[in-house]
């Protein structure tokens, strides 16, 4: 697998003919986990949508050099995982049928019929997130955690170069939060582009190799975590303070303290 | 390695152990019940007769029962059983909604309603095709009507207020046309026509629906994967490649077909797309994917059960089937509701 790659050049989406993303442009490749930053409303959940396909955009998006409308929705699929925020199941479907559903772009229409590969690769993604016990459970009787899991184990099971997350560690508890964005820096490890939303700075900074902030629909601050969660950077783009510690060499960052209003 | 005799067993391990059994046993239901309504009517015929009858063998006249006039009846509501309850659980599927009937986008409703303008019209006289093929004609539009107002890329909430204003326009047109009848017999006959019923149909009948339906059952049955998906919610399901927008219309298509084809011939049955989904739902363990078929089947049992009991219960004038099976909706429904009421209250009552 050759490393994956986004490109956007100048990538707009409007949602109801409101500009929600304006003129974004940035290159992502293949080996990094990207943590995707900024206060609510940045833009950040339709930036992703976007990136995944799922909303109409203008400018340019290419994926692998391709252009992506040139994909068909098979092969996108096949190429993006994507994460939704919210992990909503709306039928109490069984938990492991929920990760064969990663397999549905590999042609699985029944998760009591597969191949051997698909049925390791799905016991594969249910170990990496811990929840081979979940298996046969209900998915509506899961905890909040237990299904963001599952979930995760979901995109996980599609085995995509791409991997895009919509607050994969939101409602998880403090444990789960590490075991997640563990699993998600060993997928970049591994080659994959992983793109992360996330409201968690202190989890950001210190997992992610690459930071991407944005506000007000586009992307004020983009590399490496030390240069964009600055002190100037946080007061503008946050109206905060962040406490900064140092753990035998390594940053850490707590947010802290409200600053005035940007 | 450990690992490789693991892979061996590559399906997950099946926590159902009668699902194999699900399918069997409610065909052999199916088939039972439509060997029963061959035999049940005025001249009642014990099982074996009405096999040797549908071999060619046994009396003329037995013959001339089963083959002319009971068999196109219990293909009749075979048929349009399978088609309404699996009508009724792909739409459950595509709104993630149990309470979802094949009613909710208003192709029953309009077919109905040109059916009765039919008759209204006298045109039904003349031409023993132009009710059924008006109604399925009726049907047709609807869906054309609803993308109409809704717009072709309309999402769900969109497509379901469109689909209350078609139905009560359907409503609407209906009474107009009963109260527009010519005569009091006219008028009589939308009445009677509209609660739905299986007497007297011919094997015309089946020919003009059969085909319809059956394309209604396959193209419902092809998406099943996509609604299994939709479980997801629709942004997750479009990540798995499923063409959320085209598996709407494709839905809706199936649903105005299949029902109109059912429409035409039967008039309008309530409650069997919304009871036979939700009967089989907890043996397939809510998967909207495995649900389709034994919904079929059981909506097939379902219908063929009401036809023959019609026929059995003692009454000065017949009981419509469609009558009936709206009876046995009304308790059904309250026992859902009932239950909600529990799972709302946190299984205290």
């Amino acid at each position: 697998m050759s490393p994956p790659r986004i490109a956007l050049e100048d990538v707009t989406v409007r949602i109801a003919g409101r500009r929600i993303v304006g003129g974004v442009s940035l290159e992502l490749a293949g080996g990094t986990l990207v943590a995707l930053i900024g206060p609510n409303g940045a833009g950040k959940t339709t930036l992703l949508k976007a990136m995944a396909g799922l909303l109409p955009h203008e400018g340019r998006l290419a994926l692998n050099g391709n252009d992506r409308v040139s994909l068909d929705r098979r092969a996108r699929a096949r190429l993006i995982g994507y994460l939704p925020q919210g992990h909503q199941v709306h039928w109490p479907l069984p938990a492991e049928d929920i990760v064969a559903l990663g397999r549905f772009p590999h042609g699985v229409v029944d998760p009591r019929r597969l191949s051997s590969e698909d049925g390791r690769i799905i016991r594969e993604a249910m170990r990496a997130t811990g929840t081979e016990a979940l298996a046969g459970q209900s998915a509506t009787t899961l905890s909040g955690g237990e299904r963001a899991r599952i979930m995760l184990a979901r995109v996980l099971a599609v085995e995509a170069p791409i991997l895009l997350a919509d607050e994969p560690t939101a409602s998880l508890d403090p444990r789960h939060q590490l075991v997640v964005m563990e699993i998600l820096r060993q997928q970049a490890r591994q080659g994959r582009l992983v793109v992360a939303v996330t409201h968690d700075l202190t989890l950001a900074a210190r997992m992610a190799d690459r930071i991407v902030l944005m506000n007000g629909g586009t992307v004020v601050a983009s590399g490496a975590p030390a240069d964009v969660l600055s002190d100037g950077q946080l007061a503008e783009t946050y109206g905060i303070r962040a406490l900064r510690l140092d753990h035998g060499g390594e940053p850490a960052l707590v947010p802290w303290q409200v600053e005035a209003q940007p | 390695m450990v690992a490789e005799t693991e892979a061996g067993s590559a399906s997950l391990p099946d926590r159902t152990p009668w699902r194999g059994w699900l399918l069997p046993v409610l065909a052999l239901l199916v088939g039972g019940l439509f060997v029963i309504s061959l035999g049940v009517g005025p001249v009642a015929l014990p099982p074996g007769d009405v096999i040797a009858a549908l071999a060619g063998r046994g009396e003329a006249a037995h013959r001339i029962i089963i083959w002319e006039i009971r068999l196109p009846r219990a293909i009749l509501a075979l048929a349009i059983g399978a088609v309404l309850a699996m009508g009724g659980a792909a739409l459950q599927g595509l709104l993630r909604n149990p309470l979802a009937a094949p009613s909710l986008f208003g192709a029953p409703q309009s077919a109905a309603l040109a059916a009765v303008a039919t008759i209204s019209l006298g045109i039904n006289d003349t031409l023993g095709w132009g009710l059924p093929l008006a109604a399925i004609a009726g049907a047709f539009a609807s869906v054309f009507l609803l993308l109409a107002i809704a717009g072709r890329n309309a999402g769900l909430l969109l497509l379901i207020l469109s689909g209350l204003a078609v139905s009560s326009l359907a409503g609407a047109g209906t009474v107009l046309a009963m109260n527009l009848a010519p005569n009091p017999f006219a008028a009589l006959e939308i009445a009677f026509w509209l609660l739905g019923s299986l007497e007297d149909r011919s094997m015309r009948h089946v020919m003009l629906a059969l085909p319809f339906i059956s394309l209604a059952l396959l193209l419902l049955w092809l998406q099943r994967g996509s609604y299994r998906a939709l479980a997801l919610g629709e942004d997750a399901a479009a990540s798995l490649g499923v063409p959320v927008e085209r598996l709407r219309l494709t839905t809706i298509l199936g649903v105005a077909m299949g029902v109109g084809a059912a429409v035409a011939v039967s008039g309008t049955i309530a409650f069997i797309g919304l009871i036979a989904p939700h009967l089989m739902r907890p043996f397939v363990r809510h998967d909207p994917a495995r649900l389709l078929l034994p919904a079929a089947l059981c909506g097939s049992a379902l219908l063929l059960a009401a036809d023959i009991a019609v026929r059995l219960i003692p009454a000065t004038s017949d009981i419509k089937v469609g009558v009936l099976t709206s009876i046995i909706g009304v308790p059904f429904f309250l026992y859902l509701i009932v239950r909600e009421r529990r799972s709302l209250s946190g299984g205290l009552a």
